[in-house]
């Protein structure tokens, strides 16, 4: 018999717990995380789109926003190393597969 | 019990990590007393900006008075995260030799971060849900920056993290022990003794005293 348990829901995140009792002495249990990433990549896609409106982005600070990596995503790469990786961070960054989630599109 | 155990650990995962993000000093224990490690809070002192407001009844902000064995004090005054505050503590860390790319806040200050680079478009666009789901990458003038909002610290502090210089180091790992039973009830007990390992708190920077709401 398989039970569902959300653990936690916060914004778009949800943490979901399932175990699965295939007899008395065997158990399965998941926890699986999802995230609604449709919000994440409207507001990359409305930051690229805009920059032209704010001619003073990225000038004043020192800083330039480069991306919005939906937390889910971030945890994968994490645990494949790569964003404890400066180079392999930048690579993953600079691929173009991962444009949806770049608002400045230049090289970094 | 298998539910309940998984369950139990990632609750004792989270207060682990609370903890870890504490302001808790250094004791070494005793018979009435656990004894406790030193956590984040407690370890920074070289690279730390906060709250020097003095005045009646006011209490200003202060690193601890030894590393370690004494907590961080708290300002009674809060200021706004802001850009430059963040750059002068990566400057610090920099002159130190630290690389931190890691800033983690609190939910709050995460979207004040998420609105830093002075665009009024970002304010309009960005929603807290969206902000705090989401790691926000900057190139800054000390190299890239990865902003992640964490719960489970103090809203009014940020940490600008150098991974490589810190490390949870356990004592006693995460283990279950069966408790004597009960009639037909079975009792099972889970816990874990761990402590921050920092290797070099100069590596790694914190702000202090930030407004949280």
């Amino acid at each position: 018999m398989l039970t569902k348990q959300i653990l936690d829901h916060t914004g778009h995140v949800m943490s979901e717990f399932y175990v699965d009792e295939v007899d008395s002495r065997n158990l399965q249990i998941h926890h699986k995380v999802t995230q609604d990433i449709e919000p994440t990549l409207q507001l990359t896609k409305s930051l690229r789109d805009n920059q032209h409106l704010d001619p003073f982005a990225n000038k004043q600070s020192g800083w330039k926003r480069v991306a919005e990596i939906p937390r889910v995503l971030y945890d994968q790469l994490a645990q494949q190393g790569i964003t404890r990786d400066k180079k392999k961070f930048r690579a993953w960054l600079n691929d173009y597969a991962n444009r949806p989630f770049r608002v400045w599109e230049g090289h970094l | 019990m298998a539910h309940q155990m998984a369950r139990r650990t990632k609750e004792l995962k989270r207060s682990v990590e609370a903890a870890l993000l504490s302001n808790q000093a250094k004791a070494t224990g005793n018979s009435t007393t656990a004894r406790t490690s030193a956590m984040i809070g407690a370890w920074l002192d070289t690279n730390t900006s906060f709250d020097v407001t003095t005045g009646s009844g006011l209490t200003p902000g202060a690193d601890p008075a030894t590393v370690g064995s004494t907590a961080r004090t708290d300002s009674s005054t809060q200021r706004a995260l802001t850009a430059t505050l963040i750059n002068t503590v990566m400057q610090s860390c920099y002159t130190e030799g630290g690389e931190p790319d890691r800033l983690m806040v609190g939910p709050y200050n995460k979207t004040v971060v998420s609105t830093l680079t002075g665009r009024s478009i970002a304010r309009e666009m960005i929603d807290s849900n969206t902000a705090g789901s989401n790691v926000t990458v900057f190139a800054t003038d000390f190299g890239d920056l990865q902003v992640m909002p964490n719960r489970f610290q103090r809203e009014r502090d940020a940490f600008l993290i150098s991974p490589d210089f810190a490390k949870v180091s356990y004592l006693r790992n995460f283990q279950v022990s069966t408790l004597g039973k009960t009639s037909d009830a079975e009792t099972k007990y889970l816990v874990v003794e761990m402590g921050l390992e920092m290797t070099q708190e100069a590596a790694h920077g914190g702000i202090f005293d930030l407004e949280t709401s």
